[in-house]
């Protein structure tokens, strides 16, 4: 794909709805980006800005019923390179990542080779800058190989450039192991992304263990393999005093465990992927591949639990979780096929379902902007005068078809393509570059 | 119910035989009464029929079975069918070759009809999704998902020693977990309208959402067999036993192994029914399996009569190629 070099912002959006949960904001305002910088903001009820606000070459945009929110942050993304080019090339799926609203994505270590050096780390972020679209936050690996036997060199990842360390999906059984690499992290004030698994059950399964278990025949993992996994990480949490995030919650005793951990104050957040918010085990009926994802979907009541937890705040963040595959990586009988499902097309459309469920307008900014930031420790984008944009419009309402041709990612592992969706981003704007815009705006 | 496997045409006939869920009462009974025709072929000099000549039934397993494959391949003969046995373990998906490109491969050698079984669940429906349209295929067992002949046979034999299935009290022992027969008997006992259908087990080999299943659920023997008048047996895998499901052989025939003894709690005339191959002295005692009581053997010969229908059945709902 040719990608070319992003243009700087330069545009007045007159009457948009800003929505920046940080600073209390939700309503019309005139906004002026110059030559990438935010120039003007005020309520439209303070009236036109004054003609020497906006530049004659400027565009002038009517932008009535649009949405501006800081940019988008993806706590959880599946990076196809090194290693994985024939499931989606990487520079195509950041530019996706960068249509979905995401300025910057969390790069998971399970790369080929895998990202437990400084080399590889120096890698991603080298192939990162080049693209120039979403900008890739490196995991590092928690462990050498993600074997969980021997410690990755935590400080050197740290300092080439790794946000934070993981074992991914590759659960540790020995506690003993674990607890030393909190304590080591902790050294180093890394924060550790868990994906709470026990290593022996997520072995033997690759659906909930539930109605369509018993009904399809399909081995199956517990909750409990997800719960055990929480009170154990809860556990080290106290022990060493490590910062904690849990990536990719499924079960609603996991948020029951999280909540009484948070109500103690300790250093924990979690997020969800945004098909667990949206599917439940049904999905599965007569073996859809589609929906072999891991954690593996849960039960309603599971489901509804994590929307739930949005709306508390017990869940802090949604997550993508995108996970691009070549088209044989579904082609098997449901267990032999590969785990996960590319989001980044339908992300936006399954995020706005989101307040007809109960969650406002304000979580649901803050659960991919401000929030995800908080986890690792950023500064906040906010709306400053002066500054270099980080925002993202969108268009709540259009409606648009979901295909081969319209979609973003090269990945179409998604079972709703050929549906109709609602809402989409307009553009993209990361450090006052626009580094998307849809082709029809 | 809904035809999710898409295993029905328009009409409402068999295309595949995929899974008993979603075929309707009817379609069973059907099924049952075709099979009762076939029966008194074999009891014939000249031991076939035509209705398959012409076409190529492939014979796709991927996981060891003499038996059922054998019936299988005597029952398309019987028809006339070409048959062709193909022993993948030993060939090309032991070379890496994935099973799209093997099916591939065969269906380019103009088979008519695949005859499927694999040990993972959803192995037969993932075939007939991607199979010519002209292909049938028929689940011969998909890892703990579906036996859908095997329940037919056994709903076969039911009819004939029971015939009205209304009144009947069904109790299925053993390892419901991983059993692909009970999955399937239970589907096919719930359709033909069997009031009192029990699976008798320890917790560790229900399934954890058997509550959404059309059964009562037993973990005591004596209670479960109480005046059924059928008893099924499941064969008990004695890989079980090292994943902690179980403690040992003998203490599984001490508690849930059926005797002469304990079924005199069942109805007195009730049959016992096992789909084969038995463990002796696990779940059954050697005295009930070859006690008056018994009708495994009849089970195994009214399968070949069963599978010929299926096959007949599924074959005739095709449109000619071409």
């Amino acid at each position: 794909m040719m990608i070319t070099s992003p243009q700087l912002a330069h545009i007045f959006l007159e009457s948009v709805r800003v929505i920046d949960p940080t600073s209390g904001m939700d309503g019309a305002f005139n906004v002026v980006i110059d030559q990438g910088k935010l120039s003007y903001l005020a309520p439209v009820s303070a009236g036109r800005p004054h003609a020497s606000v906006i530049k004659p070459d400027m565009p002038i945009y009517p932008a009535q019923g649009l949405w501006l929110c800081p940019a988008f942050t993806d706590l959880a993304f599946h990076l196809t390179e090194p290693g994985f080019r024939h499931k989606a090339p990487l520079a195509g799926e950041l530019l996706a990542a960068a249509s979905a609203g995401f300025t910057q994505v969390v790069g998971l270590p399970a790369t080929q080779p895998i990202n437990d050096a400084p080399a590889v780390t120096g890698m991603l972020l080298s192939m990162s800058a080049q693209i120039d679209r979403a900008v890739i936050l490196p995991l590092g690996a928690l462990t050498e190989q993600l074997l969980g036997e021997r410690l990755s060199s935590l400080r050197a990842l740290q300092l080439a450039g790794c946000v934070g360390v993981t074992q991914d999906q590759s659960p540790i059984a020995n506690p003993v192991i674990l607890l030393n690499a909190y304590r080591y992290a902790k050294t180093f004030d890394l924060t550790v992304f868990s994906c709470p698994e026990d290593a022996h059950f997520s072995r033997l399964g690759c659906v909930h263990e539930g109605v369509m278990a018993a009904q399809l025949g399909l081995p199956a993992i517990p909750a409990a393999a997800e719960t055990l996994a929480v009170a154990r990480d809860i556990a080290l949490v106290k022990a060493t005093g490590v910062r904690l995030h849990f990536s990719r919650i499924s079960s609603a005793e996991s948020l029951v465990l999280i909540a009484a951990a948070k109500a103690q104050r300790l250093p924990i957040t979690c997020d969800v992927a945004m098909s667990h918010l949206s599917y439940d085990e049904t999905a599965i009926a007569a073996f859809n591949a589609l929906f072999h994802l891991r954690p593996p979907l849960r039960s309603a009541a599971d489901r509804a639990a994590l929307v739930t937890g949005l709306v508390t705040g017990v869940v802090d963040v949604i997550c993508s979780a995108h996970r691009p595959h070549e088209p044989a990586a579904k082609l098997a009988p449901f267990a032999e096929t590969e785990p996960g499902m590319a989001m980044l097309d339908t992300f936006v459309p399954q995020w706005l379902a989101l307040p007809a469920q109960g969650v406002s307008v304000g979580r649901l900014v803050a659960s991919v902007a401000s929030a995800p930031q908080q986890v690792l420790g950023q500064k906040v984008h906010q709306l400053i005068i002066g500054e270099s944009v980080n925002l993202t419009l969108l268009n709540p309402t259009c409606r648009w078809r979901y295909d081969v041709d319209s979609a973003a990612s090269a990945a179409i592992n998604n079972p709703l393509m050929g549906e109709l969706l609602q809402g989409k981003v307009l553009a993209t704007w990361r450090m006052g570059q626009e580094i998307y815009r849809d082709a029809r705006w | 119910m809904m035809d999710t496997a898409n295993q029905l045409n328009a009409q409402g006939e068999l295309q595949h035989l995929l899974t008993i869920e979603g075929l309707n009462r009817q379609l069973i009974l059907s099924i049952l009464d075709r099979a009762e025709s076939f029966l008194s072929i074999s009891d014939r000099s000249v031991k076939t029929v035509p209705l398959l000549r012409g076409k190529t039934v492939v014979n796709l397993f991927f996981e060891n079975s003499t038996r059922t494959r054998t019936t299988f391949e005597l029952a398309a003969k019987r028809l006339s069918a070409d048959v062709l046995n193909l022993n993948i373990q030993t060939s090309a998906t032991a070379k890496g070759e994935s099973l799209l490109d093997t099916l591939k491969n065969i269906e380019a050698m103009s088979a008519d009809m695949f005859i499927v079984r694999h040990a993972q669940s959803g192995a037969a429906h993932f075939i007939a999704q991607q199979v010519a349209p002209h292909v049938a295929v028929i689940n011969a067992g998909d890892g703990w998902h579906a036996h859908p002949t095997q329940a037919l046979l056994d709903m076969f034999t039911i009819r004939y020693f029971k015939q009205d299935f209304t009144r009947l009290k069904v109790a299925i022992v053993g390892d419901i977990l991983h059993s692909r027969v009970a999955r399937s008997q239970i589907q096919a006992l719930s359709i033909l309208g069997v009031p009192d259908i029990r699976v008798v087990s320890p917790l560790t080999l229900l399934p954890q959402a058997v509550a959404t299943l059309p059964v009562k659920v037993c973990t005591n023997l004596l209670e479960g067999i109480e005046g059924v008048d059928v008893v099924i047996l499941l064969r008990l895998q004695k890989e079980r036993m090292q994943a902690a499901y179980l403690p040992n052989g003998a203490e599984f025939f001490h508690t849930y192994g059926v005797t002469e003894q304990k079924l005199k709690l069942a109805a007195p005339n009730a049959i016992v029914m096992h789909p084969g191959p038995m463990n002796r002295g696990v779940e059954i005692e050697s005295a009930v399996a070859d006690g008056p009581q018994s009708v495994i053997l009849k089970q195994v010969y009214f399968g070949l009569a069963v599978r010929m229908a299926v096959l007949a059945m599924t074959m005739a709902s095709r449109h000619p190629r071409g």
